[in-house]
């Protein structure tokens, strides 16, 4: 019995010392993140993101979209969409084999015909119907396509692209009118930029008005409101951080913008994943780290993409699940990154992070609370190591969803009203007892269903873009 | 030892209160200045509108608009941008009469970074000559982002003096892409196109093009016939055809093709051989150029080009066919069914025929 | 017709120091303002007021300023219009012409050009 609990006070002090260390990086990464806005801010007076309107040297974009069984939404998203800010740009919409009346819609409510567009099918894709120029709109395209997933819609979306920029973008997301503007300009100024990504921001309960959220309000609902606090502390500050010690390894798929012809050569978008966004950036990063040539990923802080989350606990459970399993599937595909020297900060740093402490974190999360669960148990009380665990894995926690706030104040400070604020701060504490536990419990499923491959690597041809 | 724990775990939620204190604490601070703000903004909208009209004089808008001079930036900021001609004039003397100037130009020695940044923006779109010789120290800055951004003022202040020397530093030393060079060396004005010619001419006799500015030669050939392009600098088109030659490298050739096609003018040397060059972007942009002028001498070679496995060489050589004033050539191949009909028709409906 | 019968302008642009500068300097020429700032109000305001001119940017939230000229187009709404706009290139000028614009001014602007053609325009 001596043996086991002497057992327990080992882990549990190495569970002290895996909280300490997760809280602590991204307490860093948020102060990282936040500098890095700070410069941002400064840097946003050069940037004349008004000027390619002005001049000829603008880049032209291809928005891509893909659509599952959005019939009810397609068509007031696409011209949302179609009324963005940027000199020129085409929408590229990918029905990916709806079985709904996606296409219909289209075809009615932008008079569509066949298009005369002659394209190469340089990633292979799940055969492509027909292509549709817009007669109403000339920079709509429409591609109908037998289903492949949201990866391969992507693909075949890129194919059919005929600008050097490639933007994608999910249906249902709500991107703010000079997006575009502020996202390509690094591209038009800087050549070593090859991908840009935008942080999410929840649009739950905000006033929308045209695909544009007018005003921020702050949902009354509570998993909304713990969504809000994730979103701010590793979505956006998280993601800044890392862009800022140039370890970014997420581009999310709801918006970025890449470089057509690295995509193509990495052959674009893997469809053996559910966590495919994350796979290309790594991919990416591979490939231009064996190219030796200059190159930067960008994370733009500014808040121009919205998204509206799940609000019950079935789907965002298994949201997350997945998740989880995509983390696993990228992290296996790219293994070779794993404690790599010739992929820097890369390989030596934010691969292992993410594969110790994003993938394999639920476990030894789960283990430690158990851990000193029994401790207490056994001890019959409270003693160092469990204070420790107490600092560590809550207190640290709590401290830094705080920070979050804080930074979001000094920032962006979307949220005005000071009732929501402290709302917010309430939720910070409350976030630490409980819902990150059960966080924690979803991404051990997920990781379950990762290791049992709950589907083959075949049949990874989801339906659903969710 | 489990003192030193209470003790730490004290401090952290000590540090948690601290930080909720901040939060709240900045938020009042900021509802507060944007109150003043606000107010301070429906005084200068008044005090701006009735000047921009005319119906106050300089010396009264300067005084009631004489402080909170970041504030009042932002607040100029949409007038800067949009109005040009008197207006904007009026907006200079304003900055001149009311101290922002010299402000900024202050800030610019001796602000923090993203001081300087802010006011070397501000100098630049102001166009205040004053500041010329400070933005010209930072172009060798180790900040990128103050030199940018004083590389992007000195071009808005149309300080063409420099603009050898700017061009230098951008090869040298920046990120730039080709793009942003251009559009960059195009805020100098007009004038600087005569400097280029003369630079040409006396480079080109001493071979020292490259050596001038460390970049292979066609960069900058490029981008300077780009910059001749945009203006229609027609003095500079006998420098420019001077490279219009076979063995001249591609990218020159593009942006030469790219130039005329912009001013428009005829030209006496023969353009076969680039219309059958490898590369289509050549093809392309001279038979545009073909579209533009009209020279029915290439008549037969654009028909030929009509059929080429390129898209812009068959709709530009297409196009050009029909600019010459035989569209129908084209309206014979759609109706006799031939190669070549899809963009025949696509043409022709583009002309509404 | 309004009861000191001063001709009525309806402005769609949406950024709001210019809308108010222009407002400010219609109205010293005996010239009524209304303001819209978001391209689906426009068709509704206008068939609800009685306008003489319209004065519209091109890149209007919610929908832009393209297909607005082509409904007022469908819809027979006779309404001079001119855009002011920052989209200043060639083919967006004769785009906005083609689709029924009178008159473009790109922006930056000469508030005294602009007030000009509009009183062409007001004039015919």
């Amino acid at each position: 019995m001596d043996n086991f609990y002497y057992f327990l006070l080992i882990f549990d002090y190495f569970a002290v010392f895996y909280f300490f260390l997760v809280n602590g990086t991204y307490i860093f990464l948020n102060f990282k993140a936040f500098f890095s806005i700070k410069n941002y801010w400064s840097s946003i007076e050069i940037l004349d993101f008004e000027n390619p309107f002005q001049s000829e040297f603008y880049k032209p974009v291809s928005i891509i979209i893909p659509a599952y069984n959005e019939e009810l939404t397609i068509v007031d998203n696409i011209i949302s969409i179609l009324a963005l800010k940027y000199p020129e740009f085409e929408v590229v919409v990918v029905n990916d084999g709806s079985k709904d009346g996606t296409i219909a819609e289209l075809k009615d409510k932008f008079n569509l015909v066949e298009s005369s567009r002659n394209y190469r099918k340089d990633i292979n894709t799940q055969p492509v119907k027909m292509v549709y120029d817009s007669l109403d709109y000339p920079s709509l395209v429409v591609v109908d396509k037998e289903n492949g997933g949201k990866a391969d819609a992507l693909n075949a979306g890129i194919n059919v692209a005929q600008f050097p920029l490639v933007c994608n973008v999910d249906a249902d997301s709500l991107i703010d009118d000079q997006a575009l503007l502020k996202i390509v300009e690094p591209f038009s100024r800087d050549w070593r930029v090859i991908a840009a990504g935008g942080t999410i921001r929840v649009a739950n309960d905000c006033d929308i008005r045209g695909g544009q959220v007018k005003k921020v309000n702050l949902s009354k609902k509570p998993i909304v409101r713990f969504q809000v606090l994730e979103y701010l502390r590793a979505f956006l500050f998280g993601r800044v951080g890392w862009a800022a010690v140039e370890s970014l390894l997420i581009i999310s798929g709801a918006f970025g913008v890449f470089k057509r012809k690295h995509l193509l050569k990495v052959n674009g978008y893997s469809t053996k994943t559910v966590g495919e966004d994350m796979e290309l950036v790594l991919k990416l990063n591979k490939h231009m780290r064996k190219s030796d040539r200059d190159y930067k990923v960008l994370f733009y802080p500014d808040p121009v993409c919205w998204t509206q989350v799940p609000e019950d606990y079935g789907t965002l459970s298994s949201q997350r699940r997945r998740w989880q399993r995509g983390l696993g599937q990228s992290l296996m595909m790219n293994k070779e990154l794993f404690f790599n020297k010739d992929y820097g900060l890369l390989g030596m740093f934010s691969y292992p992070f993410y594969f110790f402490v994003e993938l394999l974190g639920p476990i030894i999360e789960t283990l430690g609370y158990l851990s000193i669960f029994l401790t207490v148990i056994i001890r019959g009380g409270v003693n160092e190591v469990v204070i420790l665990f107490f600092i560590t894995a809550i207190l640290m926690g709590v401290l830094l969803s705080i920070i979050s706030l804080f930074f979001e104040e000094m920032t962006f400070h979307k949220y005005s009203k000071l009732s929501d604020k402290l709302t917010l701060v309430f939720y910070a504490f409350l976030e630490n007892f409980g819902y990150r536990q059960l966080h924690t419990i979803w991404r051990l499923r997920g990781l379950f269903d990762y290791f049992s491959k709950k589907e083959s690597w075949g049949s990874q041809k989801r339906k659903r873009f969710d | 030892m489990l003192s030193y724990i209470y003790y730490t775990a004290a401090g952290v939620i000590l540090l948690i209160l601290l930080v909720v204190f901040l939060i709240v604490f900045y938020h009042l601070k900021n509802r507060k200045n944007e109150r003043m703000i606000n107010s301070r903004r429906e005084k200068w909208e008044k005090i701006l509108f009735q000047y921009l009209a005319d119906e106050i004089s300089l010396e009264k808008a300067a005084a009631g608009m004489n402080s909170d001079y970041i504030y009042l930036y932002q607040f100029l900021k949409p007038y800067i941008k949009n109005l040009k001609g008197d207006n904007f004039e009026q907006l200079k003397e304003l900055t001149a009469a009311n101290g922002m100037n010299d402000y900024f130009l202050n800030r610019l020695q001796t602000a923090d970074r993203s001081g300087k940044i802010r006011a070397a923006v501000f100098l630049g779109k102001m166009e205040v000559g004053a500041a010329v010789e400070q933005l010209r120290e930072n172009l060798n800055s180790e900040d990128k982002n103050l030199q940018t951004v004083s590389i992007q003022a000195l071009a808005d202040i149309g300080e063409q003096q420099l603009f050898f020397e700017v061009l230098k530093v951008m090869l040298k030393k920046s990120t730039f892409t080709f793009e942003a060079l251009t559009e960059i060396s195009i805020r100098f004005g007009e004038d600087i196109c005569p400097k280029i010619k003369e630079f040409l001419e006396k480079e080109k006799r001493d071979k020292r093009i490259e050596a001038v500015f460390e970049v292979p030669e066609f960069q900058i050939l490029s981008l300077f016939f780009d910059i001749f392009g945009y203006y229609r600098y027609l003095p500079g088109l006998e420098s420019m055809l001077q490279y219009l030659d076979p063995q001249s490298s591609e990218e020159v050739l593009i942006h030469i093709f790219k130039a005329l096609v912009k001013m428009e003018y005829p030209i006496e040397q023969d353009l076969t051989e680039f219309l059958t060059s490898e590369n289509w972007v050549i093809r392309s942009q001279a038979a545009r150029y073909l579209a533009v002028t009209g020279d029915s001498k290439y008549l037969d070679q654009l028909y030929e080009l009509i059929t080429d496995s390129n898209w812009w060489v068959s709709y530009y050589s297409a196009l050009a066919v029909f600019e010459i004033g035989r569209g129908e050539i084209l309206k014979e191949i759609v109706e006799n069914d031939r190669a070549g009909k899809e963009m025949s028709r696509y043409v022709l409906a583009q002309n509404n025929i | 017709m309004t009861a000191e019968n001063k001709d009525e302008i309806l402005i769609a642009e949406d950024d709001e120091p210019i809308s108010k500068l222009i407002s400010y300097k219609l109205q010293k020429e005996n010239l009524e303002t209304s303001v819209v700032t978001e391209g689906d109000r426009v068709i509704p305001e206008l068939k609800n007021g009685d306008y003489e001119a319209l004065i519209m940017e091109l890149m209007l939230p919610v929908l832009d300023g393209i297909s607005i000229l082509n409904r007022i187009k469908k819809q027979d709404l006779e309404i001079p219009v001119l855009i002011l706009s920052a989209k200043s290139q060639e083919k967006d000028i004769i785009k906005a012409l083609n689709q029924g614009a009178d008159e473009y001014i790109t922006k930056p602007f000469r508030p005294d050009e602009l007030m000009l053609r509009l009183k062409r325009l007001l004039g015919d």
